[in-house]
């Protein structure tokens, strides 16, 4: 049995009372070439979250936001302009909530700005330091069942079929680069 | 909370005690080393009123990262500038929440105008 982990002297993060639909689009991260730094990147961005902030649930449970931010590419914008702040990063990784709903997260829209977090339920994830370390590179890239995780950009991704991440070609331009499933 | 209202010149300064309390037991953050950042953050975390934000164990350097300061953060996705908004220690009294405001430049493009911009000598 998993312990719930305890909200005490966290934030109350804002979440919006919508769903959003499976089929927007949400750019997960702009990386650089490295891939491994980036799941660090993303490691401490869930423990960080999950130390300071709660989200609050249907009839006020809170819950431990194990979280990652990812930015909605919402019809009044696009994927580029949701890179502007991102200039200095070479690629990115792009799915739809959809497909992080088929992977077994979590997705709630949160904040007044286009930013929706997707997370990892502290019923299976248990909020030690040590298992956060532990578990969530798993989370990221390791292997069944928490291995959807479509955050290799730049390489095979296993589960996703057209997640998406571009580059910057010899000329300084952006280019758009599709990946295969090896599936 | 410590954000300052009104001017955005105007930040409430962190008692210096506690500044100097924090100092004293605060180690830098390897990543910060590593990358040559003040703070270990980026745009990708987000708070409820758009700022950017992180945790104040993600410093090369306490005494540079409190409110008011120029700071340059990054990760592993990049280098940006920012300005520290406020230390929250609602959570955590010795590890309060550090909220930076993104300054839509980046610090290369600062650098180039302060190098063309030198005073001359005489």
């Amino acid at each position: 049995m998993s312990i719930p982990a305890s909200t005490g002297r966290r934030k109350t993060r804002f979440v919006r009372d919508e769903d959003p639909p499976d089929d927007l689009i949400v750019v997960v991260r702009a990386a650089g070439f490295d891939i491994d730094g980036t799941l660090a990147d993303m490691v401490r961005d869930a423990r960080y979250s999950g130390e300071s902030y709660a989200i609050e649930g249907i009839g006020g449970d809170r819950e431990v936001l194990f979280g990652v931010s990812v930015f909605a590419v919402e019809r009044d914008t696009t994927v580029a302009r949701v890179l502007e702040k991102f200039s200095a990063s070479p690629r990115y990784l792009a799915v739809t909530v959809g497909q992080l709903r088929s992977a077994g997260y979590p997705v709630v829209r949160r904040g007044p700005f286009p930013t929706i977090s997707i997370y990892s339920s502290s019923a299976v994830f248990r909020p030690t330091h040590r298992l956060v370390t532990s578990r969530m590179p798993n989370l990221l890239q390791g292997p069944r069942p928490l291995s959807r995780w479509p955050a290799r950009c730049g390489q095979t991704l296993p589960t996703l079929v057209k997640s998406r991440c571009r580059r910057k070609d010899d000329d300084g331009h952006w280019k758009s680069m599709a990946y295969r499933s090896d599936r | 909370m410590t954000t300052g209202t009104g001017s955005p010149w105007r930040i409430e300064a962190i008692d210096k005690a506690v500044v100097e309390r924090l100092a004293a037991a605060h180690l830098p953050d390897s990543l910060a080393v590593e990358l040559g950042v003040d703070l270990v953050a980026d745009p990708h975390r987000q708070d409820d009123d758009g700022n950017v934000w992180t945790l104040l164990r993600s410093a090369r350097t306490v005494g540079d990262v409190t409110p008011g300061s120029v700071v340059v953060i990054g990760t592993h996705a990049g280098r940006w500038l920012g300005r520290v908004l406020a230390w929250d220690f609602e959570v955590n009294a010795d590890d309060p929440i550090v909220t930076v405001d993104l300054l839509p430049v980046s610090p290369e493009a600062v650098q180039r105008a302060l190098d063309r911009n030198r005073p001359s000598a005489a």
